[in-house]
């Protein structure tokens, strides 16, 4: 008995040892001046930083990882993860898209601000960083639609990339 | 005769304040009047494709949630033109009308041309709304 769990013991040890060689790749490619949303549509420093705290983390190309995020399989549940949320909204990808989408972009991100989806609770209870506070989540609301009327009046005025 | 000279123009006053302020309503109405205005052939699509989930009276909570059709002029332009994009999108990735509902509602299919109809109009209309300064 005692020598079935030793024997199990070591083989999830060196499982585990093993599956670290295995990473997937790290999403932190470099900022992209023309498509990443602080650069482009350059908000106030107090939303820029909640905004990198509270959203970065899964919908940029730039995340910054904890610790654990390097460990495996901790590792590729974190970037399944990323990649979802990177699928429906990435910020790094504002500046080139068309402008109606990122009036859209900038709709969602006041709505879900409004409605709290947004972080996620698990993300949240990991990322204490990543908590706002109701203030702060209409600041980042009213930014975002008043960013988004003034994309309308500037339109067509603005030059088309 | 003085105070009835200014009468008179206090008169002419009221009246070029007034044919103002009726051309003034006059241009803002025909505006969201044309802002409304869906063409017929989009209108049917809608009705026969979406309004079955995405109109008052659907029980459907995550449609109506997303988007009711019967409450289009109430959404704000910005929300409008998000909402515009999510339908051209939705239909041309096919992910709209489900694949679900299509079973049990085959007339409810797109055909390409109706479509393309759809996608076309949601950028015609993003296009107008856009131009509403």
């Amino acid at each position: 008995m005692n020598k079935k769990f030793r024997i199990i013991g070591l083989g999830l040890i060196t499982f585990l040892i093993v599956i670290q060689f295995f990473h997937p790749e790290k999403n932190n490619s470099e900022v992209d001046a023309a498509g990443d949303l602080i650069q482009v549509a350059s908000p106030p420093d107090q939303i820029a930083i909640l905004l990198k705290h509270a959203c970065y983390d899964c919908h940029s190309n730039q995340t910054v990882y904890p610790w654990y995020g390097r460990v495996s399989p901790v590792s590729w549940f974190m970037e399944r993860h990323i990649r979802k949320g990177r699928d429906k909204m990435n910020l790094s990808e504002y500046g080139t898209g068309e402008k109606s989408e990122v009036i859209g972009l900038l709709v969602k991100i006041c709505e879900v601000m409004d409605d709290g989806t947004m972080p996620l609770k698990s993300y949240q209870s990991l990322h204490k960083e990543s908590r706002l506070t109701q203030e702060e989540r209409s600041l980042i609301c009213n930014w975002a639609d008043n960013e988004a009327m003034r994309m309308i009046r500037n339109w067509p005025v603005e030059p088309e990339e | 005769m003085l105070l009835k000279l200014s009468a008179m123009k206090k008169q002419i006053v009221y009246i070029a304040s007034a044919g103002i302020m009726f051309l003034f309503f006059q241009s803002f109405h025909s505006g969201t009047l044309k802002k409304q205005e869906i063409p017929d052939e989009v209108g049917t699509i809608l009705k026969t494709s979406c309004y079955n989930c995405h109109s008052t009276g659907s029980n459907a909570e995550k449609a109506l949630e997303k988007i009711n059709f019967d409450h289009w002029n109430d959404y704000k332009l910005i929300k409008k033109i998000e909402l515009l994009g999510d339908i051209g999108k939705m239909v041309e990735d096919e992910k709209m009308p489900p694949e679900k509902f299509l079973d049990r509602n085959p007339d409810a299919r797109l055909s390409e041309d109706q479509a393309n109809l759809l996608i076309d109009w949601t950028k015609q209309e993003t296009e107008k709304l856009m131009q509403v300064n």
